[in-house]
């Protein structure tokens, strides 16, 4: 290939990289982990481990702990994940809403919009929840949940505020989250489930 | 692509948005590609590394896309692709940057996509052929019809351009 055109292409390519507020929201996420219960369910696995190489007086008693602390462990890890997950979409939804993307769906009806987002495997509707009484709808785009499709609903309270609505599924993963408000940069985000569906709303 | 390397974070988000961006040729998907693969190798707990990010990228890029049945991945006939490609030295003149990305836009996904592996990051045909679960002719003919077509499109007027 001639040297002055894989420069041009190159260059071409190299002019372009990511805005800083995109690049740094996206750093900012790496406090996204392997959950805790995984590395914790792993030291329990090494402890019983090392358990067998004890006398059988010692390991009989740590096997007795272990039983009983197995249905106290698992309430906990369980519980940890859930925190885990919603921290996990609480960052999601605000890096998306503060991209403030277009509509590609401007609309303020719900049954209009529930016709023209068919790809979604759900059907729309208006949300029954009191946190969106006073909120407009003017339009929605596609986007993805935690790797789950869903719709991203623009709403707009009375004062003109912008606010974000995601509507998913509600999935085995998500069927477990309680209702919560989490503080993130600044925003709230609110997360419930009504009808078979997740809502998630930042303001 | 197959050895693992450590590279400044801010570094590697920036070769894997431009990555994303020679799939999508669309800024917003590529931020949205990029941003969802991020997610998906944090939530992992996966290497931050280029190979690992780049498969996530394209991974979803591959899904959204089949979702949406936005591109049609048609088969190349390799044979005819090499005879046809040019060789691109007629086109030093015409790299004018915005012409340059009106053209990128007339490619297909994947053209584009070898095309930036191979000459923006350097990868060997075999690597991209191992990455993208390609034959290596393949990658090679997309390579060569990719320039073959930027070459029509920046040297011939519009009105006279074939269209393959």
């Amino acid at each position: 290939m001639n040297d002055n055109f894989k420069k041009h292409i190159e260059q071409h390519y190299k002019q372009q990289s990511l805005a800083p507020e995109i690049k740094q929201r996206l750093l900012d996420m790496q406090s996204i982990q392997v959950s805790v219960s995984e590395r914790e369910s792993d030291a329990w696995l090494k402890r019983i481990k090392s358990s067998l190489a004890m006398p059988r007086q010692l390991a009989a008693i740590a096997i007795i702990f272990v039983l009983v602390m197995i249905p106290v462990l698992l309430l906990k890890n369980s519980d940890q994940g859930q925190q885990q997950l919603l921290s996990n979409i609480a960052a999601e939804v605000v890096l998306n809403h503060n991209k403030r993307l277009p509509s590609d769906y401007v609309t303020d009806s719900y049954a209009e919009l529930s016709t023209m987002m068919d790809k979604l495997d759900f059907s729309l509707s208006k949300p029954a929840h009191s946190a969106l009484a006073e909120y407009q709808l003017t339009g929605a785009r596609y986007c993805s949940l935690q790797g789950q499709i869903a719709g991203q609903l623009k709403l707009e309270s009375s004062d003109g505020e912008q606010h974000t609505l995601y509507v998913t599924r509600l999935s085995e993963e998500f069927s477990g989250l309680q209702e919560s408000v989490q503080e993130v940069d600044g925003l709230t985000v609110r997360n419930w489930q009504s009808g078979g569906l997740f809502f998630s709303l930042a303001r | 692509m197959s050895s693992p390397e450590v590279q400044p974070l801010e570094v590697l988000l920036d070769s894997a948005y431009r990555y994303a961006l020679s799939l999508a040729q669309h800024q917003q998907q590529a931020e949205d590609v990029l941003q969802d693969a991020w997610l998906a190798v944090l939530k992992a707990g996966g290497p931050q590394t280029r190979p690992y990010l780049f498969a996530a990228v394209r991974s979803r890029f591959l899904n959204a896309h089949k979702r949406e049945q936005l591109v049609p991945f048609v088969s190349i006939d390799q044979a005819s692709d090499f005879e046809l490609a040019g060789t691109g030295e007629d086109l030093d003149d015409y790299c004018d940057h915005v012409l340059l990305n009106e053209a990128l836009a007339e490619l297909r996904a994947v053209e584009r996509e070898a095309l930036f592996l191979m000459v923006v990051e350097g990868y060997t045909a075999e690597e991209v052929a191992l990455f993208t679960d390609q034959p290596r002719g393949t990658v090679l003919s997309l390579v060569h019809r990719a320039k073959s077509k930027l070459k029509v499109l920046l040297t011939e007027p519009k009105g006279e351009q074939r269209h393959e």
